[in-house]
Order: structure tokens, then sequence, then C-alpha cells
């Protein structure tokens, strides 16, 4: 819940990654800054295809690889830019420094081969184990990861296996080489409520346990009300707040960040209606000249259309010409 | 090992299959011990020419005088060997090209579809024959000109099953694990893709031996060995007289493309994830 004033293990500034498209360029993530320290879960939070998972693949160096799109800024692993190295060191970052879950555990592991082979695999690419240090290693990976009779569990493949026992799965493959970063991209959204729960706390005793920095992709603020440390909401492609879990939640700035608490809480609400948020996402083609939430925001004014708003510094940052004013 | 025992158990809910398999196998055995059981040279001319069958020899003997029977067995060696090398061969080839394809996308699938298609435009028996006229008839040339006629129709499928398996979350999931694009298309996306491949492959031997059949039918195979098309061609010149001379080993042919078919069918029933349902 603190926020630490230690070093950053990785520091992400000024990311901007633009699409071209046959209508022009399309900006999915623009000017997105935020540090993470070791022991600290950042989360960020927006709707879908605010650019949140890009910006996530853009950190690891995935999306130059199909997508022709342009990807500027630093990404810094411990002081080191990821972005200027080649792409052999990048693969050595990928899984060695900077490990990844995915959305849906059933697609991510290769249905052809037992779960404890794909552990192993990765052991072997980056350690440069012995099949059988590497087997060793696995098994106690799945046992870290809390399934059960993980020597069985070795030889059995991902069909065999519940939704939230593969994503446990996947989580001991990318704990595998004891990354820095764990980025967690919705790592709950395919499973049940309860497994959600189990699955959190396991992400956050490894946390704990194993001293990483959790970066958390998710549209569930229930889920960053459990785990985060700090909130960054992104709306259209940028960061439009960040603030610690319990200021953001108890009193958002941005009044995007309280229109969505306000659509998460409405069981709370009187009226027993769901408090929308008017209007829709702007068309990337068709950005507004100032705010990007101009249009929706019920906050705006003339000046709202000039010019976009920067963001204010601090642990407790807003980017809003006028945002709600925050008891300090 | 249990999901070898599940291959087999859906393999064998097709009775066809199984039945061509127990032939097959009779038939690869006469190939491989054939001749230790049935020690007679098919080259040398023991007998009078054009026999019936007697006891002496069980299916007479050719126009010049030799064990029909033991050529047969012969040429289920040099036939079988041409097609099971020609269609390794062509599925090598074919792999390679369709993995590259559908896996690197962009201008290497561009390029290497046209050449494709390209091939696919010729009709492959004269290409077969245009190479062989080229280079010469021997084993080697024959099951190369095979090869080299047949690996297309793997290369579409290929491409199409890395093209389906490239953008699935896996592969995604093994960049983030730090793979590089070979390791990730042989190691990770090649198991996924070759159940069909080995559907198309294993109909690919019945069509070689069709192939190789016709070449040697035409004299266009190796002169210096005796192959199941080679004893046709022999015989069609007294098809009238001797009718047998050429109907036994196109029954040999007959019966083994059938086969090879119906395990193909089999294999399929067995890998196509589609019917995995059954």
């Amino acid at each position: 819940m603190t926020h630490s004033a230690a070093r950053p293990v990785l520091a992400v500034e000024d990311l901007s990654v633009t699409f071209p498209t046959s209508h022009g360029a399309v900006k999915a993530v623009s000017g997105l800054s935020f540090t993470l320290s070791a022991g600290e879960t950042l989360a960020i939070v927006g709707e879908s295809g605010c650019g949140k998972s890009t910006a996530a693949m853009s950190i690891i160096g995935l999306l130059a690889m199909r997508s022709r799109c342009h990807v500027s800024g630093r990404v810094l692993l411990e002081g080191q830019d990821l972005m200027s190295l080649s792409a052999q060191a990048m693969r050595g970052v990928r899984g060695g420094g900077i490990g990844m879950i995915f959305q849906d555990p059933m697609m991510a592991l290769n249905p052809v081969f037992t779960i404890g082979w794909q552990i192993a695999e990765s052991l072997r690419l980056h350690r440069g184990l012995s099949a059988g240090a590497a087997r060793r290693r696995a098994i106690e990976l799945l046992d870290l990861v809390g399934i059960p009779s993980p020597a069985e569990r070795y030889d059995q493949y991902p069909h065999n296996l519940s939704g939230g026992m593969r994503q446990r799965v996947m989580i001991a493959i990318a704990l595998a080489c004891e990354p820095k970063v764990l980025i967690a991209d919705e790592p709950t959204t395919a499973l049940d409520v309860t497994i959600q729960a189990q699955v959190l706390k396991l992400i956050e005793r490894l946390k704990t346990e194993l001293g990483m920095a959790v970066l958390l992709i998710t549209h569930d603020l229930g889920v960053v009300w459990e785990v985060a440390d700090r909130v960054a909401v992104m709306y259209a492609g940028r960061k439009v707040e960040e603030a610690p879990v319990t200021e953001l939640f108890q009193a958002p700035a941005h009044p995007y960040s309280q229109g969505l608490l306000r659509a998460a809480r409405w069981q709370d609400d009187a009226s027993g209606r769901l408090p929308e948020i008017g209007g829709a996402v702007p068309s990337p083609l068709r950005m507004p000249k100032g705010c990007s939430f101009a249009p929706r925001c019920h906050r705006a004014m003339a000046d709202c259309a000039l010019a976009p708003p920067g963001l204010t510094g601090g642990a407790r940052q807003v980017a809003c010409h006028h945002p709600e004013p925050v008891a300090a | 090992m249990s999901a070898l025992a599940e291959f087999w158990r859906r393999f064998s809910l097709n009775a066809a299959a199984v039945v061509g398999l127990v032939f097959l196998l009779l038939i690869v055995a006469a190939a491989i011990f054939g001749p230790a059981l049935y020690p007679v040279d098919p080259y040398d001319m023991i007998g009078r020419p054009s026999q019936p069958p007697s006891a002496r020899f069980p299916l007479g003997t050719d126009v010049s005088g030799r064990d029909i029977l033991a050529g047969l067995i012969g040429g289920a060696r040099v036939s079988l060997l041409i097609g099971l090398v020609a269609s390794f061969g062509a599925t090598v080839l074919g792999v390679t090209v369709g993995a590259l394809a559908g896996y690197r996308g962009g201008w290497t699938d561009a390029v290497l579809m046209r050449l494709t298609d390209f091939f696919l435009t010729i009709p492959s028996f004269v290409l077969a024959v245009v190479i062989i006229a080229i280079f010469g008839p021997s084993i080697v040339t024959v099951t190369a000109a095979i090869a080299v006629v047949s690996w297309p129709p793997v290369a579409r499928l290929a491409r199409a099953e890395f093209m389906a398996q490239r953008d699935r979350e896996y592969v995604q999931a093994c960049r983030a694990l730090g793979m590089s694009g070979l390791e990730i298309a042989t190691r990770q996306i090649m198991p996924n893709a070759l159940p069909p491949v080995i559907v198309v492959s294993s109909l690919l031997v019945a069509t070689a031996i069709l192939t190789e059949s016709g070449l040697s039918f035409l004299g266009l195979a190796d002169p210096d060995l005796i192959s199941w098309g080679y004893m046709i061609g022999v015989g069609r010149t007294v098809l009238r007289t001797a009718w047998w001379m050429p109907a036994i080993p196109g029954l040999a042919i007959l019966i083994t493309v059938l086969c090879i078919n119906l395990v193909g069918e089999g294999l399929n029933d067995a890998l196509n994830p589609r019917l995995r349902q059954r």
C-alpha cells in the first residue's frame, strides 16, 4: 500500500505507439510514463481499446515483430534501455528479466506438450540447465505455484488441467527464470470468480516471496482493489490519472476515473440503475484537439477543447484542466 | 503413452483402415522377407518364356522366361522404396516451403506461393517425364523427379496450418519467453501442424507408386530394375495371349494403393482435430 521510494526496477518514459493505417496514423498509446519498484504492484486500468495491452506488449518488444507499428520512448529495466537492445539481447530479457502471463491460459499453453516440458523448456533456454536439472526445477516451480502432487502433474497435458491450474502453470513458466518484473495481462479475466481470488493471492504471495515488481493490466476494478499498490487509469491511449490505490478509490480526481468507479459501485446506488458514462470513446482517427475525454465529460469547459491537459507531477498525478478538488 | 493409445483407439474405429493396414503390412513383409523365402533371382531367365502359372512357376514366366513371382517380390521392394522415399522427400520439401511461407508471411509467402502455383499448373506426370529425360533414367532420378512433382499440395497445406497457428496465443507466449522464430516454428508450431500433413503424405505414397508405375510402363524408369510398372510394360505386348502377365503386377499395384489410401483415411480419422469429438 505504501509508495516505496526505492530505485525503480522498471521505468517507462514517454512511450508512444503509432499504427499506420490506410486512413492515417493511429496513436494507440501516447506519452505513457510510469515507474515500478521491486515488491510493488502497479495496475493499469482502462476499458477495451484504451491501449493498456498495447503498452504492455511494446514494453517487452513484442509489438514490432508482426505489425508495422512505430514505438518511441524509453523502457528502462534496471537502468538498461530495452529499446536499444539487439533482437537477440531482447530475447534474453523476455522470460529472463521480464516474465509475462496472458489472459487465456488454455490458449497460451502449447496443446501438444506436457506442462512440465513447457516449464523446463524455458529453463533450458535461458539458464542452459540439463534435462534432469530442468525437470527438478520445474517440479519445484509447480509446487511453488500451489499445484498439488507436482511430480505427477509434470507429465500431464494442458487439456488435463482446469483453467485455474493452467493459469498457475503459466505463472510457473513466467517465473521459471526469476524475472524482476512480471507483466500480467488480464490474468484472471478468463477464470471463475473463486479461482480469480486464488490466482490473485498466488501472484501477491510470489511477489512478496520473490521481491518482484508486478505490472497488472486489467479492466476489473475489484481486482485492482485486491492487489494493486498504485493505479494508473488510461483513456484513449493516455494516462489520465495515477495515484495510490486507496486515494484513487476514495477520491478520484479525473472525471473519467470517477465515472469508472461509479459504474463499478452501481449496486450501492439507491436508484438501482447503472450510472454509465455518456457517449463513446472517440475514434482514434478523429481524436479531439483538446482533452480526449472532453466530449463525454460533465465538467468540461471551453478550454478543455483547445489543448490536451498535461499531467501534474508527484505521486498523485492527474491530466485534467478542471480536476475534482481532492482533499489533501 | 496415453496419447498413443488414444491414437490407436481412434484409428481402430475405422475397420477398413485396419484391414488396409493388415494387408499393407503383409505386402511390406513380402518385400522385406520374400527374397529369403522364395530365393529365385527375378533377373535370371530360368524357364521357357510366357508359361502360364504352374507348380514350378507359381505365377508363370514372362516374355523373357523370368519368374513372375520373383519379379513381383523384387518389384515390391523397388515400388515401395521409390514410393516411400519420394513421398518423404516431397513432404520435407513441402513442409519447409509451407512453414517458411506461412510463418514469415509477407513477401516470403508471396514468392514461395507463386513458385508453388507454378509447379501446380504444370501436369505433374509430364514434368516428371521431362526431368527424367534430362537427367537420365535411374532409381535416384526417378525418385527425385516424383518428389519434385509431388510437394506443392503439401506446401499449401503446411502453409495454411502455420498461418492458423502463428497467431495463436501460445505462440505469443513463446515469444514472451524469448524464443527465436526458428525455435517457435520448428519446436512449437511444427508438432501442432504435422497431423494433417502426415495424412496427406501417406496418400502421397500411393500417388508416388502410381507415378513410378506409369513411368516404368513408358520405359522411363531405371532399365536395370524390375518394378511393377516395368512388368506391366513388358507384359502389355502379350496381353491377348497371356493376360495374367500384366494383370498380376497390375493387381499388386491396385491392392497396395488401395491399402495405403485406406490407412490414410484411418490416419485422418485419428489425427484430424475436427473429428476429435467422435
